[in-house]
């Protein structure tokens, strides 16, 4: 029974998205999704409803870790970290990523004929 | 994170839930806060901006959902809810319930009972200390090629002398014992000589008092005796004060000075079973009353065996390195003792395998059988549920298109079936109980420690897990139906669901092929077995047990003196056996009596032997099994005379001695001779053969008899059993011959009176048990099937009832319409059994152990099992094809 399609496609991206974030500094969810729209330049719009299970699936494979702590206006909030296997996870998706993307631009920049 | 921490997350989650939650709560209402915030920053009203921030995060509560079925624990949380809705669905269709639970019950049930007959008998841990490191050390004999015999008493003494490999051993003898109460008559009692190391051996330590010590386990060393927990109940009412009084066995006064508890004689009785020429030395329960050995070289010499040896392997020993060194040991005795030990050997087994080695085939062939019923019955719920689904399609299409998960819907699916099954298993635990007790009622003595079979805790422990996994797996059936429901199609009506499309109609013909070939399987190793049994039951052992009553008693030395100087003129004996045969012969019906010195199904005792002449040739012969009778002997059991003369009365002490022996020491030691009037050697005398009889199997209705030779009791005392032959019902002579044994001797135990048949009978028990149980489950297992069988086409059938009525419009008749079914069953039906005897050919090679005279591949059980399985499938398909055959074709169309 497919939900939402949508997240279904998108759940990859915003795995490697929210590794890559949290690689930065440690940041609670709301932040992940404030950074990643302003790196982003408001182009990639994290659907809040998906971040938090992605959150807990992240957690679930062991490549981030939470803890609560405070934050510069004094609320507590739930921080999120990267362990060391989600470090290597990290590298592992972005050259994924690199290797597809370059793919894809190659077909979409090609004109014909054999390379 | 390792295995564990993960693993540790999961727990925590599930046991911590309510704090987990609560933690994600508060994050998301972080984030809405945060979110509204800077939104109320861009000029929104608070309202306006927390009404889009919530919308942004798509609900707290749907999201906190999300979050939680990536944790794992929703399952939980829907489990309540999804229980009761189970509940309520099978409360809704009471005749499929019934039906389920019933067909589980069966299957979950007969698991329990033979389970709990495994687990008691096999699987429990043994009731004594570092069981497996105990051996059972037997004596090997090249000439007759055995190889479970005792040992000799200076055999034992060497051997633990020497060896190396053991650091722990104790000799034991049982016996039959005569206890005479205070008050009331003397009974026959299990009795158990054991050297003073068995008990601390195996670990057994006093409920009271104590065991013996050294100067109780000496030659001529004190009577004294300890007490089995049994006997000290039943006989002394669990007296506190037993210790230090006396008992009276076999004529003489014993001191009582200790008690051990049930258990302490664990496997024995197997062990004796087991040697190469014993009988079981009861065979009737507990052993009753224990004796040191006080066993001297004069009392036992080198050439006979009566001792079982049992050892401890010294720590990382392993049993062919104490085989290897004892085997040393035994050829060393071979040179120094030539007269008593040339080619005897040693042949060291674990004492686990010699408990356990003859009846753990049957319980693994019956664990088999039963998982087998277990499956079968589990297709057919299967099947049931199947069925349903269809039913049920457009309700899990509502589900899914309201937005259930498929998450959802098979947990949904799996508690209803886990549910059914657990149902199925209680009441399988009220039907194991019942089985239970009627497969002990079935089940032979013989079985070590079958007395403490029970439905336990680990037992019930393995019915629930046996429920749940069954419940999980048969679910798994429509789990995977309700995946493939068409959703939309459903709902519009356009689809009644999965097991009406082609490959749904092939996945429930496959069930029932399966289970047919499994119920094929079984009952092909059934009819194995019954037709060994039946084989068993032809077998002409020599005498005929038919119209013979027999009972068992013991000579105390006391009042029947042992003086071997005058030897064979043993007055009292001689009298006691003539006023025993004038006894039994009055009673009115008795043809004839006659005595002996074991009955025909008791292996007895065996001795060396020479033939004056041939005392080389004689060197390489097996031993003798030696019987000794009253010449009434052989008219009484029917046992033939072959040629020369039988046995007479006059053949008594005075008179020259005399032997008889049967065809098989003709056979073997008088080849191309005439035996009678040859002599033959043993015991210090030589005795003129004056005749030939036909062979007993005192080995066992399925072994062949043994070289025999027969001795008048009148030349060689000996007595312990008597024979009637009788005219009417043999078991209304069994009181009259044991008052007969008493009026000839009231201070005897009588002990084993029955009719012949009914030893003949006991003799076969594990056999009769495992044909009676493997029938009834293969009996089951096949009405199962044939159930399926029956379901599956009549399911189908309708199913058709639009195509069957549009082809009788067009002109079908009901005998075409009545073959198609037909025709569909039956091509099941062959496919099922064929598939079953193919499997049986590979599984049957299992039995072969158990199989008497009947190759594993016997053509004729094949043919009638697989003949039996398509006419009776014919027949159950018989039933639909005609209802199909009836229905009026505008009744079919208008059907759908």
């Amino acid at each position: 029974m497919p939900r939402d399609d949508r997240t279904d496609l998108l759940q990859g991206t915003l795995e490697l998205l929210v590794l890559k974030t949290i690689s930065v500094e440690p940041m609670h969810g709301w932040g992940i999704t404030q950074r990643i729209e302003l790196i982003s330049r408001n182009i990639l719009q994290v659907n809040q409803g998906s971040l938090y299970p992605a959150l807990e699936r992240l957690k679930r494979k062991g490549w981030i870790r939470s803890e609560w702590r405070l934050t510069e206006n004094n609320r507590r909030a739930r921080f999120y970290h990267l362990t060391a296997e989600g470090r290597r996870q990290l590298e592992r998706e972005r050259e994924t990523w690199q290797r597809a993307s370059a793919a894809v631009n190659w077909i979409l920049e090609w004109a014909g004929g054999l390379p | 994170m390792s295995v564990f921490a993960r693993l540790w997350a999961r727990v925590e989650a599930i046991v911590r839930r309510n704090k987990v939650d609560r933690e994600t709560a508060e994050e998301l209402r972080f984030h809405l806060d945060m979110e509204t915030a800077k939104l109320e920053g861009r000029g929104l009203t608070p309202v306006e901006a927390r009404r889009r921030a919530q919308l942004a995060l798509g609900g707290v509560g749907r999201t906190l959902d999300a979050v939680r079925d990536e944790r794992g624990t929703n399952w939980l949380e829907h489990l309540p809810q999804d229980l009761r809705y189970a509940g309520r669905r099978l409360a809704r269709s009471p005749g499929f319930t019934t039906v389920a639970i019933l067909t589980l019950a069966l299957g979950i049930g007969a698991n329990t009972a033979i389970y709990s007959v495994v687990e008691g008998v096999l699987l429990r841990a043994l009731p004594f200390a570092d069981a497996s490191r105990l051996v059972q050390v037997w004596e090997t004999d090249r000439k007759s090629g055995t190889t479970r015999e005792p040992a000799s008493w200076p055999d034992y003494v060497d051997f633990v002398a020497r060896a190396r490999s053991l650091d722990g051993s104790a000799a034991l003898m049982g016996s039959e014992v005569t206890l005479t109460p205070s008050d009331g008559p003397a009974v026959r009692i299990s009795g158990m000589s054991v050297t003073r190391e068995f008990f601390p051996l195996v670990g057994v330590t006093p409920l009271l008092g104590r065991l013996f010590g050294p100067e109780e386990d000496r030659p001529a060393g004190p009577r004294v005796v300890v007490l089995g927990e049994g006997l000290w109940r039943s006989g002394f009412g669990a007296d506190p004060g037993i210790v230090g009084r006396t008992v009276r066995v076999n004529d003489q006064e014993y001191q009582v000075i200790g008690v051990v508890g049930h258990g302490a004689d664990f496997g024995l009785d197997q062990i004796h079973a087991r040697a190469a020429y014993h009988a079981p030395y009861s065979g009737t329960g507990e052993v009753g009353l224990w004796t040191p050995l006080q066993a001297a070289e004069a009392d036992f010499p080198r050439s006979t065996h009566p001792f079982f040896m049992l050892g401890r392997l010294a720590r990382g020993v392993s049993v062919a390195d104490a085989q290897q060194e004892l085997a040393q040991v035994a050829q060393e005795l071979e040179l120094s003792y030539p007269n008593s030990n040339a080619a005897r050997g040693v042949h060291v087994e674990r004492f686990q395998d010699v408990v356990f080695g003859p009846s753990r085939p049957m319980m693994l062939l019956l664990l088999g059988a039963v998982g087998l019923v277990l499956l079968v019955a589990c297709v057919n719920v299967a099947n049931l549920l199947l069925a349903r689904g269809t039913a049920r399609a457009r309700e899990i299409a509502v589900r899914g298109t309201l937005g259930a998960g498929r998450g959802r819907i098979a947990q949904q699916c799996l508690v209803e079936s886990v549910l059914l099954a657990v149902l199925g298993g209680v009441a399988g635990t009220g039907l194991a109980w019942l089985g239970l007790k009627l497969l002990l009622a079935l089940a032979p003595a013989d079985i070590p420690r079958v007395s403490e079979v029970g439905i336990n805790g680990p037992v019930l422990l393995t019915t629930l897990l046996v429920s749940l996994g069954v419940g999980l797996v048969f679910g798994m059936v429509p789990t995977i139906q309700a995946f493939h429901v068409d959703l939309m199609g459903t709902i519009r009506g356009e689809s009644t669901g999965v097991s009406s499309t082609p490959a749904g109609r092939r996945f429930r013909a496959g069930l029932v092929v399966t289970e047919l070939a499994l119920s094929v399987g079984l009952v092909v190793a059934a009819g194995l077995l019954i037709r060994s049994f039946w084989s068993v039951l032809q077998v002409n052992p020599g005498y005929e047990a038919r119209g013979v009553v027999k009972a068992e008693f013991q000579l105390p030395a006391t009042r029947y003196p042992e003086d071997y100087r005058i030897w064979p003129a043993w007055k009292e004996v001689h009298d006691f056996d003539r006023r025993l045969l004038e006894a039994v012969r009055a009673i009115p019906g008795v043809e004839n009596a006659a005595i002996g010195n074991a009955n025909p199904l008791d292996a007895g005792f065996t001795n060396s032997f020479t033939v004056p002449g041939r005392e080389a040739e004689a060197r390489d012969w097996p031993e003798i099994s030696i019987r000794i009778v009253t010449p009434s002997y052989f008219p009484t059991l029917g046992v033939a005379s072959i040629s020369g003369r039988q046995l007479s009365d006059g053949d008594d002490a005075q008179a020259p001695m005399v032997a008889v022996i049967n065809q098989a020491a003709a056979r073997r030691f008088f080849e191309h001779q005439d035996p009678v009037g040859q002599q033959i050697r043993f015991w210090g005398a030589t005795r003129q053969i004056v005749g030939v009889v036909g062979d007993e199997r005192i080995h066992g209705l399925t072994l062949p008899a043994p070289a025999a030779v027969y001795l008048p009791t009148g030349q060689a005392p000996r007595s312990s059993v008597v024979f009637a032959r009788v005219t009417g019902d043999p078991a209304a002579f069994v009181e009259p011959l044991r008052r007969a044994v008493l009026a000839a001797d009231p201070g005897l135990a009588v002990y084993a009176a029955e009719p012949l048949t009914e030893t003949v009978r006991e003799s076969q028990g594990q056999r009769r048990f495992a044909v009676t149980v493997l029938s009834a489950f293969a009996l089951v297992t096949f009405l199962l099937a044939l159930v399926g069988v029956h379901g599956v086409i009549s399911y189908t059938t309708s199913q058709r009832t639009r195509e069957l009525g549009i082809r009788m419009a067009l002109g079908a008749t009901h005998r075409m319409i009545a073959g198609l079914v037909l025709h569909e069953g039956l091509r099941l039906a062959l496919l099922g059994t064929g598939l079953g005897l193919l499997g049986a050919v590979a599984g049957t090679r299992l039995l072969s152990g158990m199989l008497y005279e009947v190759k594993p591949l016997d053509p004729l059980t094949y043919l009638a099992a697989g003949t039996l399985a398509v006419l009776l499938a014919v027949v159950a398909v018989w039933l639909p094809a005609r209802r199909a055959a009836r229905v009026a074709p505008s009744a079919c169309l208008r059907a759908e």
